[in-house]
């Protein structure tokens, strides 16, 4: 262990990867643009600092969490910012001290966060000190989720954190604000902020039943420009493309399709916000807003999202539209059963066309796969069906760049048992809180690794 | 369910079998053969599929599970009788079923159907679409057998539906036979339930004998009529199913059985 620690220290080999990123040549126009873009905002989410400069702030100011020192050692976090870069991470900063390595990070390579949080470990725990801790803080969109405790390495003494009392034993929380403040002063290295994902959605609308036609479907795919422009906002834009169209609504071949500007910001006690104006699909526009409290570590969640829409649809080569006047309300509460990955949720309110109604979801995920179930009961009926949500190729996705083109993480379709009862309709933003941050989950971050321990406090 | 429906499907059921009396001496033949199974002994044949999807024998339930966090597809030619349950009408077509059955918890299994009648010339739309859902209460140990209570068909037309409770107790490596499974099952109906036909009404059940373990050989009593069948299972998760009725019809299937990541 000592001599893997040497190693470490005396600096990581950049792989090809970490030279291709900090040497990459940038025209003067992306450069101009991230650089208005670093100043619009008035924190996180810099423009592309270069990661040898990522820890070299002003460290020793930062307020350390619990059980770390000044974190003031700027050269393993030197390192541990060019690991994570290296690695194909964004939005990377570090602080360290000899007690503590407190880095954070945001997840552009991989399509499942858990592998993320496996590799970020994997790639920092060889930076470690013998008995220095590592406090990773995944985040999204420049926002902390989740602060994960690992172990230290054996102490020369050949404690460790099994045997030793006073080191904590790893765990997951989240509770980020005081290792959030470790790095709030410290420029982040491979800043996603500018940057253009163009993720490419398949989709799929069938309509059974018919006699004459049992499946009737539209096939397509609907490529998104998604930019992070500052800490929690998102501008998307959407378009669709139809392939196969048997069903005919009269809908232009080439339309858009979700266009929305999106803030979420977290707030005290675990509380998020989503609030999101724009074209929702299926042929929303209007404007929502989601609170959620995650509440026992994650494992209880509350919500309530409220809307304003009007129908629209983009046919015969224009917008058809209705007046913003459809207002939805709807409450919800679930329970994770962490063992088994299962969601339990129930919503009530006031679905689309003001109608009243609950539905109950069961959802278990299997991996990346979800299997789920639902009840619908309303004024228009009772419904039922099953929601799949099924990852797509590839596991892995390029490193950020510029403008990067990938498929999305995956794909959701519900089945309704019976297709012409409408009954608990909603539309989707997009930008849904129990969806944007997979880590949230407990039992995602148990099955992350074992070294993260039981899940959540 | 009135008493007139439910003799009704079982007449379909006896006129189906006046049409294959050759039947009889193909039952007699498997159940020669399960009685004459004398080789050495072998694991505990896995859940395995039913003909119309959920874990059972040829035709009825077990209280044998499929394994939490497993996917299982497949799909079976059905003999005609077994449409007897349903309308007059359907019991003069074979079904093809395709299924889904899903180890949703280690006590919950799900399962969906889809039949579709065979050379039937009208229009079926999607076919008939059926949701089952079991749930194990007891488990299995030393003494007393596994307990599982289910439902067939429980929301829709109800042309399949069930609702049942079964025990099952599988007895393993008995010298000379392999692992022997028997099973015991009694289904009803609920009141203020309305379903147009009724499967599994009464008393039914079944053994079967595992002497490889790629082959499992079955018989049972489906509350009207007995059935046998033999089960081959040749790896990667693939069952193949062959059974033959009481009135000498066929029926068949296939499946295959994907453990997901959990």
């Amino acid at each position: 262990v000592e001599r893997q620690h040497e190693t470490a220290l005396e600096g990581t080999p950049m792989t090809p990867v970490a030279a291709r990123i900090t040497t990459r040549p940038r025209t003067w126009r992306w450069r101009t643009i991230r650089l208005l873009l670093a100043c619009a905002g008035p924190c996180g989410l810099p423009g592309a600092a270069p990661a040898q400069v990522a820890a070299e702030a002003d460290a020793t100011s930062a307020e350390a969490p619990e059980g770390c020192g000044s974190l003031a050692d700027a050269d393993p976090a030197r390192q541990a910012s060019r690991a994570l870069v290296a690695g194909g991470f964004a939005n990377v900063a570090a602080v360290a001290d000899s007690a503590c390595l407190v880095a954070t990070y945001e997840n552009a390579r991989f399509r499942d966060d858990r592998r993320a949080l496996r590799e970020a470990a994997r790639l920092l725990t060889p930076l470690l000190h013998p008995g220095q801790r590592l406090v990773l803080l995944p985040a999204v969109r420049g926002i902390p989720i989740l602060r994960v405790h690992l172990p230290a390495p054996p102490t020369d003494s050949g404690q460790t954190a099994d045997t030793d009392p006073a080191t904590p034993r790893a765990d997951a929380s989240l509770e980020v604000a005081d290792a959030w403040r470790a790095l709030s002063g410290v420029p982040r290295a491979s800043g996603s902020a500018g940057r253009v994902d163009v993720v490419v959605h398949p989709w799929f609308q069938a309509i059974f039943g018919a006699y004459d036609n049992p499946v009737a479907s539209r096939t397509g795919v609907a490529p998104e420009f998604r930019m992070d422009v500052r800490p929690g906002l998102r501008l998307s834009a959407q378009l669709l493309v139809t392939l196969q169209d048997d069903v005919p609504t009269g809908e232009s071949r080439l339309r858009p399709g979700q266009v929305t500007v999106n803030q979420v910001v977290r707030l005290p006690r675990n509380v998020f916000v989503s609030a999101t104006a724009g074209v929702f699909n299926p042929d929303r526009y209007g404007a929502d807003v989601e609170g959620r409290a995650f509440l026992s570590g994650g494992r209880v969640t509350a919500g309530a999202e409220l809307g304003v829409t009007g129908a629209a649809s983009y046919a015969r080569g224009g917008w058809e539209r209705t007046p913003v006047r459809d207002r939805t309300a709807l409450l919800d509460v679930g329970w994770r059963v962490v063992p088994y990955d299962l969601l339990l949720r129930a919503t009530a309110g006031v679905f689309l066309e003001d109608e009243r109604g609950v539905r109950v979801d069961v959802a278990r995920r299997f991996g990346e796969l979800e299997i789920g179930w639902f009840l619908v009961a309303s004024e228009v009926g009772e419904n039922g069906g099953f929601v799949l949500r099924i990852p797509l190729v590839p596991r892995t996705y390029g490193g950020p760049a510029p403008l990067r083109v990938r498929a999305a993480e995956s794909y959701r379709w519900q089945y309704r048992y019976r297709g012409f009862v409408p009954g608990g309709a909603r539309y989707t933003t997009g930008s849904g809180l129990m969806d944007a941050f997979p880590l949230l989950n407990p039992a995602a971050v148990r099955q992350a690794g074992p070294f993260i321990g039981s899940g959540h406090r | 369910m009135s008493a007139g429906k439910r003799d009704r499907g079982r007449g379909d059921r006896r006129r189906a079998g006046g049409s294959h009396p050759a039947g009889t001496a193909h039952l007699a033949w498997l159940r020669t053969g399960v009685m004459m199974v004398g080789m050495a002994a072998a694991p505990v044949p896995a859940a395995a599929q039913a003909l119309t999807g959920t874990t059972g024998l040829v035709s009825v339930p077990t209280a044998q599970m499929a394994p939490d966090g497993t996917l299982t597809v497949g799909m079976g030619l059905v003999d005609r009788q077994f449409n007897g349950y349903t309308q007059e009408v359907l019991h003069e077509y074979r079904s093809l079923v395709h299924f889904v059955r899903i180890g949703f918890l280690p006590f919950a299994e799900v399962g969906l159907r889809l039949s579709r009648l065979k050379d039937y010339d009208e229009p079926q739309a999607l076919g008939d679409r059926m949701v089952s859902v079991r749930l194990r209460v007891l488990p299995e140990r030393a003494a007393t057998p596994a307990v599982v209570v289910g439902a067939h068909d429980i929301v829709g037309t109800r042309l399949f539906h069930a609702l049942y409770v079964v025990g099952s107790k599988e007895m393993d490596s008995i010298p000379g036979v392999g692992s022997v499974s028997a099973h015991l099952g009694y289904g009803g109906h609920l009141q203020g339930v309305t379903a147009r036909n009724y499967q599994f009404q009464g008393v039914f059940g079944g053994i079967a004998v595992a002497p490889r373990r790629w082959v499992v050989l079955m018989a049972e009593h489906d509350a009207e009529a007995m059935n046998a069948g033999v089960r081959l299972l040749p790896g990667r998760g693939v069952a193949l199913l062959a059974a033959v009725h009481a009135d000498g019809a066929y029926s068949g299937g296939i499946s295959y059985t994907h453990r997901l990541n959990r």
